[in-house]
């Protein structure tokens, strides 16, 4: 017998595992801050200089904060992608096309601030 | 960032996250006033750093609700449109605005959310449910353990305040449920315990929305952002957990009372 997966649960395990991850990603970096310092690392940056500072050192504290801190705020765009999936599963096309749309209007402003800002 | 000041921060975002939820609120309400007040923080990053707290604490409360089936997700991703549309229009006018206008701002919105919560601690009036309107939403009432079904009216008008909301929160770094979740209840006919958990459901994805702008304007400041955000987490967890211990209408007027005088300190401050 096959376990069908709920809209809900889907959308909450996506959801757990983004705090989880992104509360881990910034108490390591915090911790690691605290004991070696951030020098004089960019601490208040646009995303493009920060992606860049991440590729170029990915250990640093900095990069480990940071990547906490993106990973906690894609987490409900992320949820947004599950609720979609989970709409298309159950073919209700109305929320397919809700779901979109709320994915569509944030995918084009973290674009805008990523790439254009 | 020194280690006192990584301590002030976790401990204030414990602080401020376990009154917000003692309250049933995001920790913004208190953490904004918090790291101006006390730490000196400019207007700007102090929302940019609510934000972001909102996110972590709205995300963790949603996965538990959404477990609990208390959220109405149909009804959440509709007004979450109104929201993100509301909460983008926030982002980009308070990063036009002065710090000393987005404090004003902030003094007057203490003052409606003092109202609101007094307004709510007095009201003793039964819930309102419909069964005609549209996306039926049902869950399992734990204190009463009873089912309860309902449906949704009036989606027009629900809109209009998801908007307005959305608006606020991403002006001034709040999660906005205090409005939401009246409206949703008096306008629309949802039970409380639903509405309350549908509107902190839509909250991570609304934070979310502006958070990107501060984020792109370079007002996080990644170190108080993360200390802030993990303290607020943990405080909210705690909340949560206190709750269910205290009563929370006594608690409710001491609050408002603190909220009407930081309001006072904020609107003085220069």
């Amino acid at each position: 017998m096959t376990k069908t997966i709920t809209i809900e649960h889907r959308a909450s395990l996506v959801l757990r595992a983004g705090i989880w991850l992104s509360g881990i990603l910034m108490s390591l970096g915090l911790i690691l801050a605290l004991i070696r310092g951030v020098g004089d690392a960019p601490t208040r940056t646009a995303i493009a200089d920060i992606l860049r500072f991440a590729l170029a050192k990915p250990l640093h504290p900095l990069t480990l904060i940071y990547s906490g801190l993106l990973v906690l705020m894609f987490t409900p765009i992320l949820r947004v992608v599950a609720a979609l999936i989970g709409f298309a599963e159950e073919r209700d096309r109305r929320f397919v096309l809700v779901s979109t749309t709320v994915l569509l209007l944030l995918l084009c402003e973290v674009g805008y601030t990523v790439f254009v800002k | 960032m020194t280690l006192q000041t990584f301590v002030a921060l976790l401990l204030g975002g414990v602080v401020t996250g376990a009154f917000g939820a003692l309250l049933g609120l995001g920790g913004g309400v208190f953490l904004i006033p918090f790291l101006v007040l006390v730490l000196g923080l400019p207007m700007h990053q102090a929302i940019a750093t609510s934000i972001v707290a909102v996110i972590a604490t709205s995300s963790a409360g949603a996965a538990i609700n959404l477990e609990r089936r208390t959220v109405n997700m149909r009804l959440g991703m509709l007004l979450e449109i109104a929201t993100v549309l509301g909460a983008i229009a926030g982002g980009v006018t308070a990063n036009l605005l002065d710090g000393g206008v987005l404090r004003k701002l902030f003094s007057a919105l203490l003052l409606i959310v003092a109202l609101f919560m007094i307004r709510r601690a007095s009201n003793k009036g039964k819930e309102v449910i419909h069964h005609d309107g549209i996306l039926p939403g049902s869950f399992r009432d734990e204190a009463s353990g009873q089912d309860i079904t309902y449906t949704v009216k009036h989606i027009p008008g629900v809109l209009g305040v998801s908007f307005v909301a959305g608006n606020v929160s991403g002006l001034l770094g709040i999660g906005g449920g205090i409005f939401k979740v009246p409206a949703m209840n008096m306008i629309s006919g949802i039970p409380i315990k639903a509405a309350t958990a549908t509107s902190n459901f839509m909250i991570g994805v609304t934070a979310a929305a502006s958070a990107f702008i501060y984020f792109a304007h370079g007002h996080l400041h990644p170190l108080i952002g993360a200390s802030a955000a993990l303290g607020v987490l943990g405080g909210s967890l705690l909340g949560v957990t206190l709750s269910r211990k205290i009563h929370s209408r006594a608690i409710t007027w001491i609050f408002a009372g603190v909220m009407l005088a930081m309001a006072i300190e904020l609107l003085l401050r220069q």
